[in-house]
């Protein structure tokens, strides 16, 4: 049994192998911790992918194009395609900041504005051999990570989806509604 | 009964905390026995109030009284009995408090258990365990009150309210909102974020005919229990920091903590690797995207106290044996329980997402401060008692068992630091970018995850393979290269077959020949350890084998841990490396090829189910190799709140892989014709599989061991002397 395999302490070899020995667990400890490092560090370099609004998406193009990126924005519930294969859908420009949204009444409502604003930018996001997303409709916040292609159309290879005020409302509507 | 009596609950077990925690703290100042036992009782006092609290509330969800705010957020009418009940922590409030239940009950256990074994500890346990649990009752009582219901105001406003009107408190409720919306930024958020007491006079009850309803997603056994086993372990892991601050303030510091937790630590472990485990199958079950871990905020907020509480298990054998990484091992329960804190909150206050959300609830900066609270408590404690906990031993040898284990810590922990650093990515990033314009907001995606932990995992293994061969002390090389001759040719040559079937990617290769050695030595040691029996005793092998696991169960637990954690990854490479995924819209009678199998899609049905549901579901048929063996179907079902949700038909193979197939049709197609997402997912069963024996093996290893309590009674007692009546 391996238990029992190891020599009595106290031989001369191990007392005076031990100055060494503390020397090597310390340059084998830090050789771990910068390979570690590295590792976190050049993929974190390597994957990070940029927030960026729809507006920013518009008027910096040129130099965003191929980059990683991930936008937010208001899904425009006439532009969704689907054929089975390709998906595809246009968002338009809602402010990144909670204080912003908070200010304009809401993530309801700044959906809402967004999809019913004209003149808000606009961007069209393309999605490949995905299923039809369950929650993917008008004034839906659609977060989608891609890039962004020479054509000024998004090709998302993530979508996520977020329908506000479905669950957990603060106050039954039947009732506001009978007051 | 009335919603008014849970919030009277509530209040109860909350002064009783407060009074637990406060007498137990006295009590360590100038050593009074009544003190103690006073704080004692209170402890328990907690568990009938919270049992009666939770009780009412179930109550009220199986009635349906609509009128209660959370009641009707989380269920309606048309939700079957069993969803009702489970619907307790369906929601934020009614969590919390299943959280506060569960960690009374481990508190109360924990303490009786170790009641007179470790009396010298119990009023710093007290104060560690109540100051937790106390933290979380305020949440409950204050900011998610469960209990709070309905009212309209004459001016026909409605909102919640923990009681009625009420007088004179209805006024000062009033002034309270009032007072509460004149304070600025977060002060204002917190102290708003109060559940107002008492209704304005003249306020009526409301009571809505309906509820919200449960998401669909949640309604799924696999969601219906893994909350409830994540709590558990999470609550669990309070046990053993407890014991650990107690014995830092006591400067009790001998391993005796350690050995009274160890089952606790052992279970809460277990409830946190089955949580797990189970949010795995429910996301492979329910989201419908082929997978089931996508390394999400929330998951990895589950994950991360996992990896310090499987270092802390791990680490403590050595304290034990050897009397070292005694600081290590503190640092290490207080990491966990300061990411069960994180991890219960961060999930929930949208902190990951963004600082800015976080900010807009009071849950949020109430959990920072209880965070950093209990990080200044836990660190000036261990930095006061930081020359006591020197180790005892030095390491002797690079090649030994404790190397091996320090290692292996360090693995954990690079793990997690990993993990941390991506989960809260965007919020460094925010934070930075306010200012320092250049930088801008980012996140990392799975691909970051992926790359940074396999290498890591792939080490983790190498060392699961090669420690039970390591002696400890010091062990050589020649031994072990004798040990490991066999399990690696054997290795060499199944990959050399996994080669030849066309696993061509080194990595890949890497990965299953390293899982195959571990399971090669580690079946080899429970053979090795038979025969010694066979030979020594005479038995035959299959009672030896049985032997072997009664005289050490944690040794022997913990092989088969091992060997689950193995199986499953060999079940998440094949998973991941050969997956196969196909779309495509065919019209009834067409069929769909995906690797050596055919999808043929028959037709359409649409029904409405008894609960509301409008179901729309596929009839197909899956050949393999030209053979029917099994018919799907796949179905999407339309909840009459409005949200849809994909269930998948699945075919099992018998080597555990899945055929996954997903209705995903869209109006326009038409019922004549349907598109479906095809998964091939080969191994992907083993995952459970594995999963089933890992935990088989953590109960071998925590099984009570009497024989084991007895013995060790009388070492960790000696100071006090026992009271003649007890016995």
């Amino acid at each position: 049994m391996a238990e029992t395999s190891y020599q009595g302490a106290g031989q001369p070899v191990v007392a005076s192998a031990r100055p060494a020995g503390r020397a090597k667990f310390i340059i084998g400890g830090l050789i771990l911790l910068a390979a570690v490092a590295y590792l976190i560090v050049s993929n974190l370099l390597s994957s990070q992918q940029y927030f960026i609004t729809v507006d920013e998406l518009v008027s910096r193009k040129d130099e965003l194009v191929g980059r990683n990126i991930r936008i937010s924005g208001a899904v425009i519930g006439d532009t969704i395609e689907y054929d089975g294969q390709t998906l595809s859908f246009t968002i338009a420009h809602v402010p990144v900041s909670a204080a912003d949204i908070e200010d304009e009444g809401g993530l309801a409502e700044v959906l809402h504005q967004a999809v019913s604003d004209p003149n808000a930018s606009r961007v069209t996001v393309v999605l490949y051999n995905e299923p039809m997303p369950d929650l993917l409709q008008n004034e839906a916040q659609a977060i989608v990570t891609g890039t962004l292609g020479e054509d000024g159309v998004f090709y998302a290879d993530e979508l996520l989806l977020k329908c506000p005020t479905r669950y957990e409302e603060a106050v039954p509507e039947q009732v506001e509604a009978g007051s | 009964m009335s919603p008014q009596l849970g919030v009277i609950l509530l209040l109860l077990a909350f002064l009783s905390a407060i009074y637990a925690l406060i007498a137990s703290l006295i009590s360590t100042r100038k050593d009074n026995p009544a003190l103690v036992e006073s704080a004692r009782n209170a402890t328990l006092a907690i568990w009938p109030l919270l049992t009666f609290a939770s009780l009412l509330l179930i109550g009220l969800l199986i009635r349906g009284v609509f009128g209660v705010e959370y009641v009707w957020n989380v269920t309606d009418l048309a939700m079957p009995t069993y969803l009702k009940i489970t619907a307790l922590w369906g929601g934020q409030a009614g969590s919390l408090l299943f959280w506060s239940w569960l960690m009374s009950t481990f508190a109360a256990g924990a303490m009786l258990r170790n009641w007179r074994r470790e009396r010298n500890l119990m009023p710093h346990f007290i104060a560690a365990s109540m100051g937790t649990l106390a933290f979380f009752i305020l949440l409950v009582l204050f900011w998610e009150n469960p209990f709070a219901s309905f009212y309209q105001s004459p001016s026909g406003e409605v909102q919640a309210y923990l009681f009625g009107p009420l007088g004179a408190l209805s006024d000062l409720t009033a002034s309270y909102i009032r007072f509460a919306e004149r304070l600025p930024g977060l002060l204002g958020v917190i102290v708003g974020g109060v559940k107002p007491l008492a209704a304005p006079r003249g306020a009526f009850p409301v009571n809505p005919p309906n509820g919200n309803g449960l998401n669909p997603l949640l309604r799924h056994p696999g969601m219906i229990i893994h909350p409830p086993l994540l709590y558990l372990g999470f609550v669990g892991f309070v046990i053993p920091y407890s014991f650990g601050m107690a014995a830092l303030a006591t400067g009790q510091l001998s391993d005796s903590w350690i050995r009274s937790t160890r089952r606790w630590t052992l279970v809460a472990w277990l409830f946190l690797s089955l949580g797990l485990i189970m949010g795995g199958w429910w996301a492979y079950d329910v989201l419908g995207w082929g997978g089931y871990w996508g390394w999400d905020p929330v998951e990895n907020a589950a994950f991360m106290p996992w990896l310090t509480g499987t270092a802390f298990l791990h680490s403590v054998m050595i304290q034990e044996k050897r009397g070292m990484l005694k600081r290590w091992n503190m640092v290490l329960i207080i990491l966990t329980y300061l990411q069960v804190v994180l991890g219960t909150f961060a999930t929930r206050s949208g902190f990951v997402s963004s600082v800015h959300s976080f900010a807009q609830s009071a849950i949020g900066p109430l959990f920072f401060l209880f965070l950093v609270g209990a990080i200044v408590i836990s660190v000036s404690l261990l930095v006061r008692r930081w020359e006591d906990l020197a180790a005892e031993h030095q390491l002797d040898s690079l090649l030994s068992r404790e190397t091996i284990f320090l290692l292996q810590n360090l693995v954990f922990v690079s793990l997690n630091v990993a993990i941390f650093i991506g989960t809260y990515w965007p919020v460094f990033t925010e934070l930075l970018a306010e200012f320092t314009p250049s930088v801008e907001r980012s996140s990392v995606g799975p691909g970051y995850y992926e790359r940074v932990t396999a290498p890591l995992f792939a080490l983790m293994l190498l060392l699961m393979g090669v420690a039970p061969l390591i002696a400890w002390k010091r062990a050589s090389l020649r031994r072990l290269g004798r040990a490991l001759l066999w399990p690696t040719v054997l290795t060499l040559v199944l990959l050399g077959g996994l080669f030849g079937l066309g696993v061509h990617r080194p990595g890949v290769l890497v990965g299953y020949g390293l899982a195959i050695l571990v399971a090669l030595v580690t079946l080899l040691e429970y053979h090795r350890g038979a025969m010694a029996r066979v030979r020594s005793h005479g038995e035959n092998y299959l009672a030896a084998l049985r032997t072997l696991f009664g005289r050490n169960r944690r040794r022997y637990g913990g092989y088969m841990i091992h060997l689950g954690v193995v199986i499953m990854a060999i079940g998440v490479i094949a998973s991941n490396v050969s997956q196969l995924e196909t779309q495509q819209a065919v019209a009834a009678g067409q069929t769909i090829t995906l690797g050596k199998y055919v999808l043929e899609y028959e037709g359409l049905e649409r029904f409405v189910a008894t609960d509301g549901r409008s179901v729309m579901r596929a009839q197909t048929v899956v050949y393999h190799n030209g053979r029917e063996v099994a018919r799907l179907r796949p179905r999407i079902d339309n909840y009459p709140s409005g949200q849809p949700m994909s269930i998948p038909g699945t075919y099992t193979n018998l080597l555990g892989d899945d055929f996954y197939v997903l209705l995903v049709s869209w109006e326009p197609v038409g019922l004549s014709s349907a598109t479906f997402k095809v998964y091939y997912n080969p191994l992907v069963n083993w995952i459970w599989g594995g999963g089933f024996i890992f935990m088989l093996g953590t109960l071998v290893a925590a099984w009570p061991d009497f024989g084991e309590e007895r013995s060790a009674a009388p070492y960790p007692g000696r100071s006090r002397p026992v009271p003649a009546a007890g016995r």
